[in-house]
């Protein structure tokens, strides 16, 4: 389903954040993405999420590779990705109903499945009753659930999160990542980008380990049989 | 499943403005003004516009197939005719030309009329009394071609050698020349206006663009076509100039009716009166829906560029 090969990437004349990226997700499968602040988890994201284009290599996501993407091809390409960003990037000026509505909206869905969809998840996230709060007036938990929820609404083929739990308390916490397993289970491919251990370790879903730029380490296998046979 | 107080903060599409702030934006209120100025300055120079045609329309229709007979009193520089001589002059000729049947209509212009027609151009002296003025006859012809002014002509030289026979055609051309050149320049001003508010349009909706860049990648980044995002700009811009140029318009036009109303009475001898036709004022009040079509046409055009050298 995604497939980075050699893939580097640099900002203007700088030196390459990403260098020499090389991994395979298959459809449906679930990983981690960690490693220390700097080490350019932001920056892989992004090419995930198609946010840049990479400065050299090929990358491949639902079997088309993306360089040859017009910029039609981007937005149907965009629409089946779904993301949580660290900051949220909420519509400071919607209403958080509005917020998780907007990818249907994009998508022209009609207004009574939109109502349907956005109503029960927002029950589902326990925003049911804040659906007509602006988000600054949320706390920081609160605008990442409606973030999580604006980026799932449409049930996307690949959802990418970036420190999704960090702002929830522990139960709220679980409670997503339960969904995001659920989510898992009906094929969607999931990444999360996390410097939680204890998630990762709970989870124990692959990791992809990213240190200065390079890939460290694309751990298939349960992390924690790897764990077990003393590979860290 | 929703009451009317969701609806009413925007979970409902029929109250969801925009995904993007825009009618929010400090700029909106300047760009109002500006599209309403524009607008003003439009109404009023297409408006002297209409009224030039109608003041050549009244000078082409007024004078057509119509002649004026000279007879001047002053022949040379010696001989000066008196009055009694030309209207003694005026009546043969009229009386002679009574009988062409290509004459529809024959007057002679009274002595006091002719004056008021100099009045109009050396305004009111005592002097006007003492010039040598000449007798005029006003005609109508059925059909003004070069035939029928041989014969009157000739006509005219059996009775009188010096009368004079005008047509009206040669000021009547440099007038409409002049009418044409002020109509050329007003298309002018409209184009530089119409460019202006190009000009304008585009670069709020480029400022508007990069106070939101934000925004739109994300818009982007969740899908969003060009399309849909342009069309939010678009529809901003027009609502806006459609807004500024309807208020722009009306008060053009209350200005004119207010120029209108204290100029009513005034009589200008030579010109026709000024006017404004209904047909006119009707194409003036589609003034704002064709500057929130050359607004809408800037402004897709402006944000279709700038979002395609985004990500």
């Amino acid at each position: 389903m995604i497939k980075f090969e050699h893939v580097g990437l640099r900002y203007g004349i700088g030196p390459e954040v990403l260098s020499d990226i090389n991994f395979t997700l298959e459809a449906g499968s679930f990983h981690f993405l960690s490693g220390p602040s700097g080490a350019g988890k932001s920056s892989l994201m992004s090419l995930l999420y198609l946010g840049r284009r990479q400065t050299r290599g090929l990358v491949t996501m639902f079997g088309q590779e993306t360089s040859v993407l017009d910029r039609e091809q981007m937005a149907s390409f965009r629409q089946r990705i779904g993301v949580v960003f660290q900051d949220f990037r909420l519509l400071p000026h919607m209403s958080v109903f509005d917020n998780v509505a907007l990818p249907l909206r994009i998508l022209n869905k009609n207004e009574k499945e939109i109502r349907s969809n956005v109503n029960e998840l927002l029950d589902w996230v326990g925003l049911g009753d804040h659906m007509r709060a602006l988000p600054a007036t949320l706390s920081g938990g609160q605008q990442q659930r409606v973030a999580i929820a604006r980026a799932i609404v449409d049930r996307p083929k690949l959802l990418l999160a970036d420190e999704p739990t960090g702002n929830l308390d522990d139960e709220i916490g679980m409670r997503l990542m339960n969904l995001f397993e659920q989510l898992n289970r009906m094929g969607t491919t999931i990444v999360i980008a996390t410097h939680n251990h204890a998630l990762m370790d709970h989870f124990g879903h692959s990791r992809l380990i990213l240190d200065q730029g390079s890939l460290q380490l694309q751990d298939s296998k349960n992390w924690i049989q790897r764990k077990i046979e003393g590979v860290f | 499943m929703f009451n009317a107080e969701d609806k009413r903060v925007g979970s409902s599409d029929k109250t969801r403005q925009y995904d993007l702030p825009l009618h929010q934006d400090e700029g909106t209120g300047f760009l109002i003004v500006l599209v309403g100025l524009m607008a003003f300055l439009s109404t009023i120079v297409l408006s002297f516009s209409f009224t030039l045609n109608t003041v050549m329309d009244g000078w082409s229709e007024g004078l057509e197939n119509k002649i004026t007979l000279e007879i001047p009193a002053k022949i040379d520089e010696d001989t000066l005719r008196s009055s009694s001589e030309l209207k003694k002059i005026q009546a043969s000729i009229i009386e002679k030309m009574s009988q062409s049947d290509i004459i529809k209509t024959i007057t002679p212009v009274e002595e006091k009329k002719l004056q008021t027609l100099v009045q109009s151009w050396l305004g009111q002296s005592t002097f006007i009394d003492d010039l040598p003025m000449p007798s005029l006859i006003s005609m109508e012809l059925h059909e003004s071609s070069p035939e029928a002014l041989n014969a009157i002509s000739t006509s005219l030289r059996a009775i009188d050698k010096h009368t004079l026979i005008d047509t009206h055609e040669t000021w009547l051309d440099d007038l409409l020349k002049l009418t044409r050149s002020m109509q050329s320049g007003i298309l002018a001003i409209v184009l530089v206006i119409a460019l202006t508010t190009v000009a304008a349009i585009a670069g709020a909706m480029k400022s508007q663009i990069e106070i939101h860049r934000n925004d739109v990648e994300l818009l982007h980044l969740m899908g969003a076509r060009d399309q849909y995002i342009t069309n939010q700009f678009v529809r901003h811009a027009s609502i806006l100039s459609l807004t500024g140029a309807f208020a722009g318009l009306v008060s053009a036009l209350c200005i004119m009716a207010l120029i209108g109303f204290v100029f009513k009475d005034q009589d200008y001898g030579f010109l026709p009166k000024a006017a404004i036709h209904w047909d006119d004022i009707s194409v003036l009040c589609l003034l704002p829906l064709i500057i929130c079509g050359i607004s809408a046409g800037s402004a897709r055009y402006t944000v279709m560029q700038v979002l395609q050298r985004m990500p």
